[in-house]
């Protein structure tokens, strides 16, 4: 018996360059923390359902608040448009409400908006779907 | 509603009541943010970056 979950895309804006208004945009966000091992548990925080990102990419700052020392750890590139970042990978726990998934990410320094990608996070579901309509995602287990 | 409060918060880090309706701290930096955080004691927040409205967003 599979369990669906739906989510609410959240709101964010932009600025329209044809018109120099502001508009909304409606991105597939989710709460998140993170964790490794039994150790400290990070704050919560706002991660993109990212399926053009082929891995998990979180600031740097939440495996420091989780106790990951990743000065050992090779460096990996990761590209995006505009150029590249490097970052070190980790096995992470992921914690969405009171469910632990065991995973795999990558932090790196440059990055800003924290990532879910197809590997780390949609493969460890059945399927998560989006409707752009309605604004939710649901995420299949 | 929101979205809204995020307006003043262009390519910020903020951090959230965890019903999203007021904004606790903010800064440049998910540091500069949880250091505020400490000084008015709270750690029951959602950290949230809010990208540079000018443009979209293909990370």
């Amino acid at each position: 018996m599979s369990k669906v979950t739906g989510y609410s895309y959240l709101l964010d804006h932009y600025i329209d360059p044809e018109t120099n208004s502001l508009k909304e945009v409606y991105r597939p966000m989710i709460s998140i923390r993170i964790s490794k091992d039994r150790g400290q548990i990070s704050p919560l925080f706002d991660a993109l359902v990212d399926s053009g990102s082929d891995r998990n990419l979180f600031p740097m700052y939440f495996a420091s608040k989780i106790g990951l020392n990743l000065s050992k750890h090779k460096p990996r590139k990761v590209y995006g448009i505009g150029g590249h970042v490097i970052s070190f990978t980790a096995r992470i726990n992921l914690w969405i409400g009171s469910s632990r998934y065991e995973t795999e990410a990558d932090f790196s320094s440059g990055q800003q908006m924290p990532l879910l990608g197809r590997n780390g996070f949609f493969n460890l579901f059945k399927s998560i779907k989006f409707d752009e309509k309605e604004k939710f995602f649901y995420i299949e287990e | 509603m929101r979205g809204n409060i995020l307006l003043k918060y262009e390519d910020k880090w903020v951090a959230l009541t965890p019903d999203r309706k007021a904004v606790v701290a903010s800064g440049k930096t998910l540091e500069e943010v949880a250091k505020k955080l400490k000084k008015v004691k709270r750690d029951d927040v959602i950290f949230h970056y809010v990208p540079p409205f000018d443009g979209t967003l293909a990370p």
